[in-house]
């Protein structure tokens, strides 16, 4: 008898169920990337808060065990649990987290720039927009960028990579 | 200690389900590197080991498309049954390059391993494995209990006669 044959004979007539995870992972590979990178930056937050995930469970009203699992980064999150964590955490997740930001920025701090937001088609990016101010100098956002223009006044708002965000 | 089949109609790849563990070690470890909560944890807690200039969140991020190429490999063999494994592990000691006896070998993606024994060409058994930031797997505790882990298998391979003639000779020689 050969070796593999000794071998197949201390074998289990059970087979893993590590294939049918790999073809569901990577059919949902797009959502799990969003899920993880979600759970990465609540994870990160809670670190900077001081916040336990129990915290953050009392805070979005749910049990321990459903943030146990966005923190994984294997949920399909639904709009409700990404819209409750963005609020409570106070982090950018969806795009109007940006939106809402620009409004701020035009009442508090520039107020003779008219912020005009404008959804466009951008290429390689969840969202981009458009602000003009009154003399037409276009200032343009997106996702990982945003710099203003006009006349001579120039800020850096927002630099998504470096995960800084400077509250106006 | 139970050995189960990763393919149901291929005898090629097998993994050791042990006794304390949920699942069999593959699908546990490729479950714990697709976990972003159990990396931020591993990682925070090796942090010494970390490499220069990366970062927690960049090391997830390396760690997690490391196993999704892991997953694709796995996915590549399903589609393609003339595929070969073989190709995939490598033996455990750098110095070794005669086919020895139930040879240790290592799959290694990056920083993760699989560890494994080789039972025939084109036949393995996975052990364990592991997130290896030290050159040496006795440097640390966690790399080290894989060394333990495949070190049994082998013995519990060896004590229900899985041993090959063919094999043996090679090893004497």
């Amino acid at each position: 008898m050969t070796n593999k044959e000794n071998f197949l004979k201390l074998v289990s007539p059970k087979t893993s169920s590590t294939l049918d995870d790999v073809q569901w992972r990577i059919k949902n590979r797009a959502m799990l990337r969003e899920s993880q990178e979600i759970a990465m930056k609540v994870l990160d937050r809670l670190g900077e808060l001081k916040w336990s995930q129990k915290d953050l469970a009392a805070k979005m009203e749910v049990k321990p065990q459903q943030v146990n699992k966005i923190v994984r980064g294997k949920e399909n999150l639904t709009l409700d649990t990404i819209t409750k964590l963005q609020a409570i955490l106070d982090i950018p997740i969806l795009a109007t987290y940006y939106e809402d930001r620009l409004v701020h920025l035009e009442k508090t701090i520039h107020p003779q720039i008219t912020v005009i937001v404008k959804r466009e088609p951008y290429e390689g990016s969840r969202f981009a927009k458009t602000i003009h101010s009154r003399n037409t100098n276009i200032i343009s956002v997106n996702k990982f960028h945003t710099t203003l223009n006009a006349q001579n006044y120039s800020k850096r708002v927002y630099n998504g990579k470096s995960k800084q965000y400077n509250k106006f | 200690m139970e050995i189960v089949r990763i393919f149901a109609a291929r005898n090629e790849l097998f993994a050791v389900h042990y006794s304390n563990e949920k699942h069999d070690e593959l699908k546990r470890l490729l479950l714990l590197w697709n976990d972003v909560s159990y990396l931020n944890q591993f990682l925070i807690q090796n942090k010494s080991d970390i490499p220069k200039g990366k970062t927690i969140t960049q090391l997830v991020r390396q760690i997690i498309d490391n196993a999704n190429e892991i997953d694709d490999t796995l996915y590549n063999l399903i589609l393609d049954e003339s595929m070969n494994i073989d190709s995939f592990f490598k033996p455990l000691n750098n110095n070794e390059y005669k086919i020895l006896e139930l040879w240790k070998q290592k799959g290694r993606n990056n920083y993760l391993r699989i560890y494994a024994l080789r039972i025939d060409t084109n036949c393995y058994l996975i052990t364990g494995g592991a997130i290896k930031f030290t050159r040496i797997m006795d440097d640390r505790p966690h790399t080290k209990k894989e060394l333990n882990k495949i070190e049994k298998c082998r013995n519990y391979l060896l004590d229900n006669n899985v041993t090959d003639e063919e094999s043996f000779l090679n090893f004497l020689n």
